[in-house]
């Protein structure tokens, strides 16, 4: 574990969240009421960068909040991370057994999540990709060859994580941009009643939407030009083809982010049956 | 008249600067030397013509000759070459012109406003001193010169009297570039942390002779009583636009050069890595080869913020716009400003090279030299630099910079080549820094 910590370590000092945060204290009177602005940056995490952006709220009560969600969010993308060689999904897929294995509690519980997750897509969100992955009540997982990828899923739940941690700490007016695929808008804008986004033209041009966002999230899937066809259906293993983007707008972060995959997914025939099982959710349709 | 476009293409832009915001400002910044050729100023020639002679009528010559058609203001009265064949062909594409093969008499020929040098590099020195001692204006080819003292002479000389002298250093007049230093200038690529150019070729650089005896003065470029080789002949032009990038030019010059594949007798390299650095430490890494083709030629700047791409007229940014919307929106929740932020869309991906996207510096259709004609690309800038040559020559106005420009990416060019003959690092020598540098 040592390696890993100084992984850790090394990693805290590359990605050193940086404060943008402007204490002012030459300022006049006008300026010093000026809500106070935190920024932080993570470049690299779970494949992309993570920003937010605090106003309003002190130094002192912003910073412990980040720092005790920047160690989770370590946590979380070494266990789900496919690639680092040393997590928990890493190593389970390097070697994907017929028997069942045993896997830590946590992996146990973000498994049983995903599995909730693929049952109420009807299958078109699926960790495991289709394939009939099994874990029993003392965490022991068949997978029987299958490997798991928790892409479309990791940033909903590290954002559901973070919304939570911000609510505790009572941070009402916050902006999280993770990788521009997913984005939690805590309260509003400081000078508006909402959080204003506009959805990218991947493939170049304008915005092609807005959205209007105040204590939800944002979540968006789809094709772009260096990146295509990463989105597979679970029962058929065809890629989502086309040039077009689904935005979905939920309360639960998570529930944003397994949703835009589904869609990308569903068939007509199925959308109503999704709409149903996220009563609370939004979603829109770009065909770019 | 198609190519007069072409021409207009260039002048409609800087009317478009015009009336910009700091559009002036931006001429006299970025391309001080198009002051001279707005299209205000074009306008005030009327009807009148620069009578001019051609000095060198070999391909590029005759490319000129090309050019010269369409341009309105402009009457090619005299051909002047010592290789008759040469002569011939250029004399059929211009039967009024007179024709000579010594070209000093032309220099007394009141009816002779300016004369276009396209000769060897090896001549370009006496002939441009000759021409200007004369009172002619005159538009040579790049490099400036053979010889660092040659290149020192022409300028001094130059800088002594009023006549216009133009470098065919036709990037200055291209609109891409043009367009794409002037978002380097306003900060689009963040500060300028590196460059690379290369120029890639697969050829031997050899034309047929008729005879041995004309082995030299055909095949020019191979012999060092003649040419520089690569690096005057494809460098000259990529170190230009690195100085004018950075509005510096290097303090310290190293370099190899070898002969690697075409061992036909040559006596120029045929593979040259040479390295500059600034003062501070930007470099520009430059290569140049010429039995392999597939990097092709590139001038790449290289910023903090993003890349751009000069000869394909393309920039790319490091963070593109996701990381901007985020910082768009923390600038307007600090200034009090409400608005939306561009940043929704499918995950963004770590980057590398393949995954940059690039940008256009001008809209529309975009001409890109493949850098494979030894002779001229279409809409490279040539024919707008001869226009304003000609504008020059019934104006008498200097281009602003010009000579300038070429005379520290020609001194580039000759200690590049020192060094890789000398086989150590050289600092630019006192001896040829002139006013207009920067370091």
């Amino acid at each position: 574990m040592a390696s890993r910590r100084q992984f850790f370590k090394d990693a805290l000092a590359a990605t050193a969240a940086v404060s943008l945060a402007a204490a002012d204290g030459s300022g006049s009177a006008r300026e010093k009421e000026k809500p106070a602005l935190f920024q932080f940056s993570l470049p690299r995490v779970m494949g992309t960068r993570l920003e937010f952006l605090a106003v309003g709220t002190p130094d002192a009560i912003v910073r412990p909040v980040w720092d005790a969600f920047y160690a989770e969010l370590m946590e979380l993308d070494a266990m789900l991370n496919r690639f680092n060689g040393y997590g928990e999904v890493a190593r389970l897929n390097a070697a994907p057994s017929q028997e069942d294995v045993p896997v830590s509690e946590p992996l146990a519980a973000l498994l049983r999540l995903a599995f909730s997750y693929r049952e109420r897509t009807g299958g078109l969100f699926d960790v495991a990709g289709g394939k009939p992955v099994t874990l029993s009540a003392d965490n022991r997982l068949t997978l029987g060859g299958a490997t798991l990828d928790f892409g479309g899923f990791a940033k909903g739940y590290a954002l559901r994580l973070w919304r939570d941690r911000l609510r505790a700490a009572g941070i009402g007016c916050a902006f999280t941009d993770f990788g521009g695929s997913s984005i939690l808008a805590t309260g509003h804008h400081p000078y508006g009643d909402c959080w204003k986004v506009g959805v990218t033209n991947p493939y170049g041009g304008g915005p092609v939407d807005e959205w209007s966002l105040r204590d939800t999230s944002l979540s968006t899937s789809g094709n772009a030009p260096s990146y295509h066809g990463h989105i597979v259906h679970p029962r058929t293993g065809l890629p989502a083809e086309g040039r077009r983007l689904v935005s979905v707008c939920a309360p639960d972060p998570l529930d944003a982010e397994v949703l835009s995959t589904a869609l990308m997914l569903a068939a007509p025939s199925e959308e109503n049956a999704l709409a149903s099982a996220f009563p609370e959710a939004v979603f829109r349709r770009y065909s770019l | 008249m198609k190519e007069e476009h072409v021409d207009l293409g260039l002048r409609r832009f800087i009317k478009q600067l015009g009336y910009a915001a700091g559009g002036a400002a931006f001429l006299a910044g970025t391309a001080p030397w198009l002051t001279s050729c707005t299209p205000e100023k074009l306008e005030e020639l009327g009807r009148e013509k620069a009578r001019l002679a051609l000095i060198g009528t070999g391909g590029r010559g005759q490319y000129h000759i090309h050019n010269l058609r369409e341009i309105p203001h402009a009457e090619l009265v005299a051909l002047c070459d010592i290789y008759p064949k040469n002569l011939d062909d250029a004399h059929a594409l211009c039967p009024t012109a007179r024709t000579c093969s010594d070209y000093r008499e032309l220099l007394d020929a009141p009816d002779i406003d300016g004369v276009i040098i396209a000769t060897p590099l090896g001549s370009h020195a006496q002939i441009t001193l000759d021409a200007l001692a004369a009172g002619k204006h005159v538009f040579c080819e790049k490099a400036m010169a053979l010889k660092m003292e040659e290149c020192k002479a022409v300028y001094d000389a130059y800088a002594a009297q009023d006549k216009a002298l133009y470098y065919c250093m036709q990037r200055m007049y291209d609109e891409k570039y043009i367009q794409a230093m002037k978002m380097i200038h306003d900060g689009a690529i963040g500060e300028i942390v590196g460059m690379r150019c290369h120029w890639f070729r697969n050829a031997d650089w050899r034309r047929p002779v008729p005879s041995p005896d004309l082995e030299r003065l055909i095949n020019w470029r191979l012999y060092r009583e003649h040419s520089g080789g690569l690096m005057t002949e494809l460098g000259s032009h990529q170190l230009e636009v690195c100085n004018w990038a950075l509005g510096r030019t290097p303090v310290e010059i190293s370099g190899m050069g070898d002969i690697v594949y075409w061992k036909d007798g040559r006596e120029v390299y045929d593979s040259v890595a040479v390295t500059y650095r600034y003062a501070g430490g930007v470099k520009i890494v430059y290569e140049s080869l010429i039995s392999n083709k597939f990097n092709g030629m590139e001038e790449q700047i290289l910023g903090k913020e993003g890349t751009m791409d000069l000869a394909r007229g393309v920039y790319y940014l490091e963070e593109d716009n996701l990381l901007s919307g985020m910082r768009r929106l923390y600038d307007q929740v600090r200034d009090g400003i409400f608005a939306s932020i561009p940043t929704a869309g499918p995950s963004w991906r770590p980057e590398v090279k393949g995954q940059y996207v690039p940008h256009p510096v001008i809209a529309g259709p975009t001409s890109i030299n493949n850098g494979e004609s030894m002779v001229a690309s279409d809409h490279d800038g040539s024919l707008e630099i001869l226009s304003a040559f000609c504008q020059s020559c019934i104006t008498g106005e200097k281009a602003k910079d010009v000579v300038e420009e070429a005379y520290s990416s020609t001194l580039l060019c000759l200690l590049g080549n020192q060094a890789c003959e000398e086989g150590r690092s050289l600092v630019f020598p006192e001896a040829y820094k002139i006013p207009y540098m920067k370091f």
